[in-house]
């Protein structure tokens, strides 16, 4: 290990200095992390005495203050802390803050006087549940430090001296008599009889002062339970199980670099007080990092046995359990029941009844720390550091794992990365006590992974409720009856006693802050094994959501303000329901409520009672769609909490209630596939970030009513305030949460015709219309519509209706248009749904499918005026007039003109040409053809074999003329209409042009002379002829030239040159002279016989005359002939070595020996 | 499970630090170093509670491997300052941002780096800029805190 910070070297000094500043009370600091709470208590006393275990007072002068419960962001180190230093009469800057672990004297009081049974944080419960016990803790320091400075100084009465921050003064003259830090040590051993409670104006309690925990968490010093590092300490994980309620079955071989293998007890099962659950996962120690223990904990093999109820465990299979329950489940009412709502939900009219089921899901805790303790045991202690609401649980659990007394456990609260009521449990510290246990006299810290977190919680209960309600004639509600299903985590741990009523199911509905006429709750257990705890707010989180929507769709469907509704539903003239509605008034006035928001947004209001009567108004504004997502922008509360004793922290836990409860609202839920949490990560269960939050405006009414709770009381309004606002936004009831699954209802984007009269057929474009179940026009559902596309529908607009929106409802909802349709009086606009064909010439008859055809006065095609028939009220039949081009169809009636969408395709002849025959049956390009046949008129082209002919006419349906193209060959000829092509049985034959000679060189010479033809096509040249007799040679040099060889026996006369087209023959002659040549020539020898391009070499041989070539081994050679026997030629550049060769028109000679070039 | 030495600067500090190869920096800063300010929330790149600096670059220590630090300079919550001198942290203390505090280590180096790029930034730049997790609910108060130490209050 490297060299860096060892935070336990300097808790040790710590603890040292404490020690060592003998005679006072000293402590000075805020907890230290790793500092053991019990030896810090201990220290406390072996220096002399205490003023209790909550009070510190230094040789410096500071005051720390004990907090007993859990720090976990509330704030409430801070808040107990005020109400002892109010009553200490100390400055708020002396005070230090000390985390208390677990200590029976630090349990929750359960009055001013008497402490209860257990240390645990939760319930919104720290500040109104400790404020009368410290109020006397802090009182009786004070005056214990008063006596001192009387026993002291004896000659000044008590009835002279006060406390002023942090000093005893004489009342009469105000002088100094001494300092906190001087008279401590007495002050231990006074028993004052004259204790009482500071009062108003207070200088601490009701200010914001800053909280003490913050400056350690802006500069990383802040210790969670993470966080904790003790020498020589191991880094330990859980290998857990993948799904809720599985066993180990078989453990695979340890992985490399792991020290020890520990089976521990299942995470997040219920647990029953004095059991532990049955093996459920595997822990991992190992001397790396605490990320080597996760990844080793997850590459470690281990088998999983299912418990009987796993499977059941699964979210579709838990939905359709939970409504088989609330249609058919035994309920057990809940208490109290008011007057009989039964009764008055029978009586009340159906346009007085309105009921609504709704649902929420399992949510996790997600704490931003995951699990985690430390955990030291020897063979006679066990220290633990966690971070724990719980610190007596925590302790049992302990004693219980490790078989060790109580008094042997020692537990030290670190700050707590969250709770959130996830840290109520101690499943991870069972299992970092078990893996500890097996590793004596080693600190192991064991942490879970984010993964395991979230796969092993508590969850919150998914509940699913029906609520009904009864209103008189005046929109008073006379009845509510609420039926709820949902699990138990009482019934989990068998501390629900059979046929009553788990008070967290009906939390906020059957202490609703309402006076219902009647009103029955009641509630069927739902047994399903998923593992339950508390999440902020309890049963309020789910079923304020329930009542306050319901409580909104009441103000809607009997067009009453909410907040008037509400204000009905509390004026009875009690003090709580004053409170309420001094509440909706403050609400009214900070959240603009009379007036109206920008356009595009909504607003929603939801109010409750919880936790200790503290009451809270709440106004979300929202804007979007459904389909796009929602967004709040802003967030108006009021709470009444009865004493704020820190405003600033109120409305911080405020703002942290909304921020978390808009989250859970909008996207959150656990869910379960056969047993296995879904959701892993904060990858698929979405936290908001800080662009999602909304401005958030707190007010605090101070109404002097006793301290309520504030952690937890800010979240229960903000889901129904948010699903109301969408109600009024959308007009659609968000009963499901999260409202990210809300269904995505239609959505009419445009419709056409605008206006008309009933009967007219509308055409609807938008999404969302598959399956649609009605389509009503101002309220009047269509008695006739027809869905074409998700994207299309029709609909006719029924008798009765009045011009107002057309609206489109499916299972997902109701779509309603931005614009209205006006309903006008007359005749309906024909309605054109189809045509067939789809083409064809004039005289095609045409058949058109659509409605309101009776009376149809005009049938059009692309304007030109047609003949038609009327055959019924959806069908008539039309003739495409002579002359008609391709267009829309138009039919007209008295009531106007409906013109298709499509047009129909004018197609001059139905049917493809024939070809039969042509004449002539060859030409040259550029010829004309004449081509007979039939369906010629509207012929688009005229190809010869394949290519096309760029001048073409029509002559007649059954005479076309084209003119053979240039690049034509000899092929069929086709002829092409808009229908078809038709092609000829034979071909035609493209000849060639006839050549023409206009001159040649030499104009004589011998036979065998090679004569330059020069003259126009010659193109596919068959014969060259002198005087009739056929060149047996002749190259076609190009179009203009051909080079020919004078044959034997050739005489005197014209040359002429033949290919397919003909023969051109020259005007002039060519003269044959004597002297011709005899035959192929030889070479007898040459000189040199060696020498480079450029030589000139001398060739001897025989009838040279005529020659037309020299080549050295292939390459041509400039060369002269001298005389019949004699040549001069040019070596010719690159040239390789080999045999010279020579060329008359009778033929080749090589030499026999190889002229050497000097190459190869 | 290789181990080897990695040598970087901390906070200003040079250090030479024994680590297995295939370890993030988030498990060197908080293991090895006891550097624990630096947070573990997701493992997975999602809540940013162990943004650190790395050559003034806004990291996500998670998922950055502790070889590929070798030679650079890495900046954490406790480099910020140990007083409370700078005037990010004095802003938070003026807000008083923090609730449960875990996540605001990230939170404090995500708006060092924000303010560094972007002395006087919109509230749509801090919605862009600062994408963490906080679980208690303190982003309208990270947003005063951001701006207060931007001296836009
Ligand atoms: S731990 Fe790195 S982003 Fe969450
Ligand atoms: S302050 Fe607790 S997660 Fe942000």
């Amino acid at each position: 290990m490297s060299a860096g910070t060892n935070k336990a070297v300097s808790r040790r000094g710590f603890l040292k200095s404490m020690l060592g500043a003998g005679g006072a009370l000293v402590v000075g600091v805020e907890l230290v992390p790793g500092l053991s709470w019990t030896n810090a208590a201990a220290a406390v006393a072996t220096a002399g005495g205490s003023l209790g275990v909550y009070v510190t007072i230094g040789a410096d002068e500071t005051v720390t203050l004990t907090y007993p419960g859990a720090e976990m962001g509330q704030g409430a180190s801070t808040g107990l802390a005020q109400i002892l230093a109010e009553e200490l009469m100390v400055d708020w800057s002396s005070v230090r803050l000390l985390l208390g672990g677990y200590d029976p004297q630090l349990n929750r009081p359960t009055n001013g006087t008497t402490l209860g049974t257990s240390q645990s944080t939760g319930g919104s419960n720290s500040v109104r549940g400790y404020h009368d016990y410290l109020r006397n803790v802090g009182a009786t320091a004070r005056q214990k430090l008063i006596w001192a400075a009387n026993s002291l100084n004896p000659s000044i009465p008590v009835s002279d001296l006060k406390a002023v921050n942090g000093t005893v003064v004489r009342i009469s003259d105000g002088s100094l008599v001494a300092t906190y830090g001087a008279l401590a040590a007495t002050a231990v051993t006074m028993t004052p009889n004259d204790v009482a409670w500071v009062q108003p104006p207070y200088r601490i309690i009701g200010q914001s002062v800053p909280r003490l925990d913050l400056p350690s968490k802006v500069n990383g010093s802040a210790v969670y339970g993470i966080d904790i590092r003790l020498p020589g300490m191991l880094y330990a994980s859980v290998k857990q199980a993948p799904k809720v309620g599985q066993t180990v079955g078989t453990i695979g071989a340890a992985p490399s670099g792991v020290l020890a293998v520990v089976p521990v007890p299942a995470a997040s099962r219920p647990v029953v007080s004095g059991t532990l659950p049955p093996i459920g996962g595997v822990g991992v120690v190992t001397n790396s990092t605490t990320w080597g223990a996760i990844q080793a904990a997850r590459s470690i093999a281990v088998t999983w046995v299912d418990e009987a109820y796993t499977a059941n465990l699964d979210t579709a299979l838990m939905k359709t359990r939970a409504a088989g329950l609330m249609s058919s489940g035994t309920a057990v009412t809940a208490s109290p029941k008011v007057g009989d709502a039964d009764a008055a939900l029978v009586a009340a009219p159906a346009n007085q009844r309105y009921s609504g089921t709704y649902s929420v899901p399992y949510l996790a805790h997600a704490t931003m720390e995951p699990m985690n303790a430390t955990v030291l045991v020897t063979d006679a202690s066990c220290e633990i550091w966690a971070p724990t609401q719980v610190q007596t649980t925590a302790a049992e659990a302990a004693a219980l794992v490790t078989g060790l007394p109580l008094s042997a456990i020692k537990v030290n609260t670190t700050y707590l990365g969250g709770g959130n009521g996830r840290r109520l449990q101690v499943d991870f510290i069972i299992q970092a006590v078990t893996i500890a246990k097996a590793m004596k006299g080693t600190p192991i810290k064991t942490v879970w992974s984010r993964e395991d977190d979230f796969t092993h919680d508590y969850f919150r209960p998914a509940s699913l409720t029906k609520i009904d309600a009864a209103v008189d004639g005046s929109g008073a509600i006379t009845a509510i009856k609420a039926r709820v299903v949902c699990p138990s985590s009482k019934y989990q741990t068998g501390t629900l006693t059979s046929g009553t009523v788990d008070s967290s199911a009906v939390d906020g509905l059957v202490n609703a802050l309402y006076n219902f006429p009647n009103k029955t709750v009641e509630w069927v257990l739902d047994t399903i094994e998923v593992p339950l705890g508390s999440w902020r707010s309890v049963g309020n989180s789910q079923n304020c959501f329930f009542l306050e929507s319901l409580l909104d769709e009441v103000a809607i469907g009997t067009n009453q303000d909410p907040i008037a509704l509400r204000r009905s539903l509390l004026n009875s003239g009690t003090p709580t329901h004053l409170r309420a509605l001094a509440v909706l008034d403050a609400l009214v006035t900070a959240s603009n409520w009379n007036t109206a928001p920008v356009s595009g947004r909504a607003r929603g209001m939801a109010m409750s009672m919880s936790f200790g009567d503290t009451i809270v108004g709440e106004v979300a504004e929202v804007s979007g769609s459904v389909a796009s997502g929602f967004k709040v922008h802003n967030v108006t509360v009021v709470i009444d909490c009865g004493l704020a004793v820190n405003p600033g922290m109120v409305k911080a836990q405020i703002e942290s209630a909304v921020d978390q409860g808009l989250a859970a609202a909008m996207w959150q839920g656990q869910t379960f596939v056969t047993g296995t949490p879904q959701k892993r990560n904060f990858d698929t269960y979405r936290m908001a970030r800080l662009r999602e939050a909304p401005a958030i405006n707190t007010v605090i009414i101070d109404s002097g009513a006793k301290l309520g709770g504030v952690g937890e009381p800010g979240l229960p309004p903000i889901a129904p305030a948010i699903a109301n606002a969408i109600a009024r936004l959308t007009g659609i009831r968000a009963r499901n949460l999260p409202l990210s699954t809300m269904p995505v209802p239609p959505v009419i984007s445009s419709f056409t015709p605008s206006s008309g009269p009933v009967g007219t057929v509308v055409t609807l474009t938008g999404t969302g219309f598959t399956g649609a179940t009605a389509v009503t026009f101002n309220g009047v559902a269509a008695t006739s519509f027809t869905v074409a596309s998700a994207t299309q529908l029709v609909a006719t607009v029924p008798a009765g209706a009045t011009t107002g929106k057309i609206a489109v409802t499916t299972a997902d909802g109701t779509g309603t248009s931005a614009n209205s349709y006006s309903v006008t009086t007359g005749i309906p606009l024909p309605f054109l749904a189809s045509f067939t064909p789809a083409s064809g010439p004039a005289g095609t008859l045409v058949t058109i499918n659509g409605s309101n055809l009776t009376g149809t006065t005009a049938v059009k095609f692309n304007g030109a005026t047609a003949a038609f028939t009327v055959v019924s009220a959806t069908q008539l039949t039309a003739t495409v007039p002579a002359g008609a081009t391709t267009g829309k169809i138009s039919v007209t009636n008295p009531g106007g003109t409906t013109t298709t969408t499509p047009s129909y395709t004018v197609a001059l002849n139905p049917l493809a040409p024939t070809v039969s025959g042509f004449s002539p049956t060859s030409g040259v390009v550029g010829s004309t053809v004449t081509i007979t046949g039939s369906k010629f008129t509207g012929t688009t082209a005229v190809t010869f074999n394949g290519v096309a002919a760029t001048v073409f006419t029509v002559v007649s349906d059954t005479r076309v003329t084209a003119t053979v193209p240039v690049g034509a060959t000899s092929g069929k000829i086709s002829v092409t209409n808009a229908s078809g092509t038709g092609t000829s049985s034979s071909s035609y034959t493209v000849k060639l042009p006839v050549p023409t000679v206009s001159s040649f060189t030499p104009t004589s010479g011998p036979i065998g002379t090679v004569v330059t033809i020069n003259g126009t096509n010659f193109v596919g040249v068959t014969a060259v002829k002198f005087n009739g007799k056929t060149a047996t040679s002749f190259t076609v040099v190009s179009a203009t030239q051909i080079t020919a060889t004078v044959p034997t026996a050739t005489t005197t006369g014209k040359v002429s040159v033949t290919n397919s087209g003909g023969t051109g023959t020259s005007s002039a002659s060519f003269t044959v002279t004597s002297g011709s040549t005899a035959g192929a020539p030889t070479i007898s020898s040459f000189t040199p016989s060696s020498g480079r391009a450029g030589t000139s070499v001398t060739l001897t041989g025989t009838n040279f005359t005529g020659t037309t070539s020299v080549k050295f081994n292939g390459t041509a050679a400039t060369f002269t002939v001298v005389s019949s026997t004699k040549i001069t030629t040019t070596v010719p550049a690159g040239a390789p070595k080999g045999s010279i060769s020579v060329t008359n028109p009778y033929g080749t000679v090589t030499s026999r020996d190889a002229y050497d070039t000097g190459i190869g | 499970m290789a181990n080897v030495n990695v040598s970087l600067t901390v906070n200003g500090q040079q250090q030479t630090v024994s680590v297995d190869s295939s370890e993030t920096l988030l498990w060197m800063l908080r293991d090895r170093l006891g550097l624990t300010g630096t947070k573990y929330g997701c493992g997975i790149e999602q809540c940013r509670a162990c943004s650190v600096l790395v050559n003034g670059q806004l990291e996500k220590a998670c998922d950055y491997d502790v070889t590929s630090a070798a030679g650079k300079s890495v900046t954490t919550i406790e480099g910020l300052s140990a007083d409370l001198s700078n005037k990010l942290q004095q802003a938070w203390i003026t807000e008083q941002v923090p609730q449960c505090g875990y996540c605001q280590s990230g939170m404090l180096m995500a708006a060092t780096a924000l303010l560094a790029s972007t002395p006087k930034p919109t509230d749509a730049q801090i919605d862009s800029a600062i994408n963490n997790i906080c679980a208690c609910g303190t982003y309208a108060r990270v947003r005063l805190g951001i701006k207060r130490a931007a001296g836009m209050l």
